[in-house]
């Protein structure tokens, strides 16, 4: 190995080699390979059913590969010990589609179970963070007090990021975070993924179909087709691959409104 | 490591180190422990700074916002991408203060006996109501069938039924050789102990049969109807039904109610069959009665009222434990706790239910000399 290829191996947070995964005898992804490099915002698309979500619950290890190597920073989870595995959660955070917030808890107890997790924090400072975060999602401080269930869809979704960035993770894992928010609203979440990026060097690996998250925060994208990767480069050179799925998805009538649109922000 | 350090001459405050989560306990208390300060001007010093987090943003806030009791507060040396972290945890942050209860505590006791009367009142409102919406729709269904859901029926039935024989005879053998064993012994100190056979035979087909049957059923259906139910309701199934044009009580309630009122009867029976095998099984050991002997005294000793007292009991418990499971399953809302403790609800009420209206059974039919 050069000394080139080492740097470049230090660089990379997710590195996936030829992963299978499979339901009973349907397979999803069969030798799909994936790099993602440290701080840069990597988008996932592909069409329902592609496995967007299966791999991204294949990285987390929510589910198992058949056959094929994970590295998260250069560690494979699947060698480490129980205590290993579990001081390594606080690496990455994690935003479930739905939210999946404890219906039990108030939003505040939500973003404070990963802290106190792994911190013996005295109570004040814990609701200093927990309501800072909660803030920082975008949410009134009043919901803070509140239960899961007395929020709307938008704002679960708020209250799940602020629980996923509870520990400062390295690696920020967001199923669809966009999908059932208000245009407005989407936009200010994506400013946000960017801040949080730019402030505190975030690895963001992001499942999406909203384009105009696509072309307004992400480094690279990746297309999910035929059980692999199909590709993983910058968005300028995913519109111009040649496979009939992406040239649907970028280059149809809402692709190109989205490619507009961002052209026109760069304007202004 | 120190994460602060003062300058009282110069007012000056320098931060160092790493002010990220790992640290955020100790810096806490390092600008807890800052103290009394009698300073006009403050001006902090970031420059030493190896790393700063949100949490560590939170904690310069905090740090700002303490010394700003004091007076002016001016910070240095940040990086911008650490200002800009500063500003996304600074500009979002307004703390609201809570509104202190300020009501006597006689009035909150007031206020708490009128609560807990108000919910028990409507508590037993709403059960009324559901009781009422179910039979209506039971009698709506019986004279029209072709508005029960017969595939449901069917499943409930073989869910609720079938799946059950097997903890349903076990536990019926069992207590039936139980009370042969037990009452033997008693019943040998008078020389009588072949009356051990219309213990059996009156005990266990009045009461206990149809008793344990339905505490199980209780416990096994019930609580699985509640469970369904509940979950269906927090996943807003039950709304979309509604929207639909579907009413829950023919879809959900309707086939549970019939399948539990038509299998607890046979239930009932099969439990009657194995219990009083297992005592014919304990007489032919510990008594030498052989099956035959045991089978004819029966015949004599045990009228057929007595098997049909405890059949009858069947269908009402049924219909006690189906309503009670599947009103609490509605009552279901908002977190897994409400469906947890809806579930423990149900299966409480069904038992408690069941042993009550058996008293009243029994009341009846001495009653009536049956």
């Amino acid at each position: 190995m050069t000394q080139a290829e080492k740097n470049m191996d230090e660089d990379i947070a997710i590195r996936l080699r030829g992963i299978k995964t499979a339901f009973g005898s349907h397979v999803i992804h069969d030798k799909l390979d994936l790099d993602v490099r440290k701080g840069e915002i990597i988008g996932i698309v592909g069409g329902s059913g592609t496995g967007k979500t299966v791999l991204l619950r294949t990285i987390i290890g929510l589910k198992k590969a058949e056959t094929g190597t994970i590295l998260l920073n250069g560690r494979d989870p699947n060698a480490f010990s129980a205590e290993e595995s579990r001081l390594s959660r606080q690496d990455w955070g994690v935003l479930f589609q739905d939210g999946a917030l404890f219906s039990s808890l108030t939003v505040g107890q939500n973003v404070q179970v990963p802290i106190k997790e792994f911190y013996d924090f005295p109570q004040e400072l814990l609701d200093d963070i927990s309501c800072s975060k909660i803030r920082l999602a975008g949410l009134p401080m009043e919901s803070a007090k509140q239960f899961p269930s007395d929020l709307s869809g938008g704002m679960r979704k708020r209250a799940s990021l602020a629980r996923a960035l509870a520990l400062d993770p390295a690696i920020l894992f967001l199923d669809e975070p966009t999908s059932g928010l208000d245009p407005i609203t989407a936009s200010r979440f994506d400013d946000l993924i960017i801040d949080l990026r730019d402030a505190l060097g975030l690895t963001v690996f992001l499942v999406t179909h909203d384009l105009d998250t696509l072309y307004k925060i992400c480094d690279r994208v990746a297309v999910l087709g035929d059980k692999r990767i199909l590709i993983n480069a910058p968005l300028a050179e995913v519109e111009k691959f040649d496979h009939p799925w992406t040239q649907d998805y970028f280059n149809g009538e809402r692709g190109r409104n989205a490619f507009n649109v961002s052209k026109l922000n760069m304007k202004i | 490591m120190s994460f602060i350090e003062g300058d009282e001459e110069t007012y000056r405050l320098e931060a160092r180190g790493n002010w990220a989560i790992e640290n955020a306990k100790e810096i806490f208390s390092a600008i807890s422990n800052l103290g009394t300060l009698s300073r006009k001007a403050f001006i902090i010093n970031f420059s030493g700074l190896e790393g700063l987090d949100t949490t560590g943003a939170v904690l310069v806030r905090r740090l700002t916002k303490n010394l700003g009791v004091y007076g002016l507060v001016m910070r240095e040396g940040l990086t911008p991408s650490q200002e800009n972290l500063l500003a996304l945890v600074e500009n979002k942050f307004k703390r609201v203060t809570a509104v202190e209860d300020e009501e006597a505590w006689y009035f909150k006791m007031l206020a708490d006996v009128g609560v807990a009367t108000e919910t028990v009142v409507s508590g037993v409102g709403r059960i009324l109501s559901f009781v009422g919406q179910v039979l209506g729709a039971s009698l709506r269904a019986i004279v029209n069938p072709s508005r029960i859901r017969w595939t449901a029926l069917v499943k409930q039935m073989e869910l609720v039924g079938l799946t059950s024989l097997g903890i349903v005879g076990l536990i019926s053998f069992l207590i039936g050789g139980v009370i042969v064993n037990q009452g033997a012994l008693q019943l040998a100190k008078f020389g009588a102990d072949i009356l051990v056979i219309d213990m059996l035979g009156i005990g266990h087909l009045r009461e206990l049969g149809i008793l344990l049957t339905a505490i199980i059923v209780a416990g096994r259906s019930g609580s699985s109807f509640t469970a369904q139910i509940g979950s269906m309701k927090l996943n807003e199934e039950i709304d979309a039904m509604v929207t639909m044009g579907m009413n829950p009580i023919d879809v959900l309630v309707l086939p549970r109610l019939f399948a539990l009122v038509l299998c607890l009867p046979l239930l009932a029976f099969y439990s009657d069959i194995v219990g009083l095998a297992g005592g014919a099984l304990m007489a032919w050991v510990q008594l030498d009665i052989a099956p035959t002997t045991f089978v004819s005294y029966l015949q004599t000793a045990i009228s057929f009222d007595h098997y049909m007292v405890g059949i009858t009991k069947a269908p009402f418990f049924a219909a006690v434990i189906a309503i009670s499971g599947c009103y609490q399953g509605l009552n279901v809302h908002g977190s897994a706790d409400s469906l947890g403790l809806c579930t423990t609800k149900s299966v409480v009420q069904s038992i408690f239910l069941v042993i009550v209206l058996d008293a009243f059974f029994a009341i009846f039919f001495t009653a009536l000399d049956i």
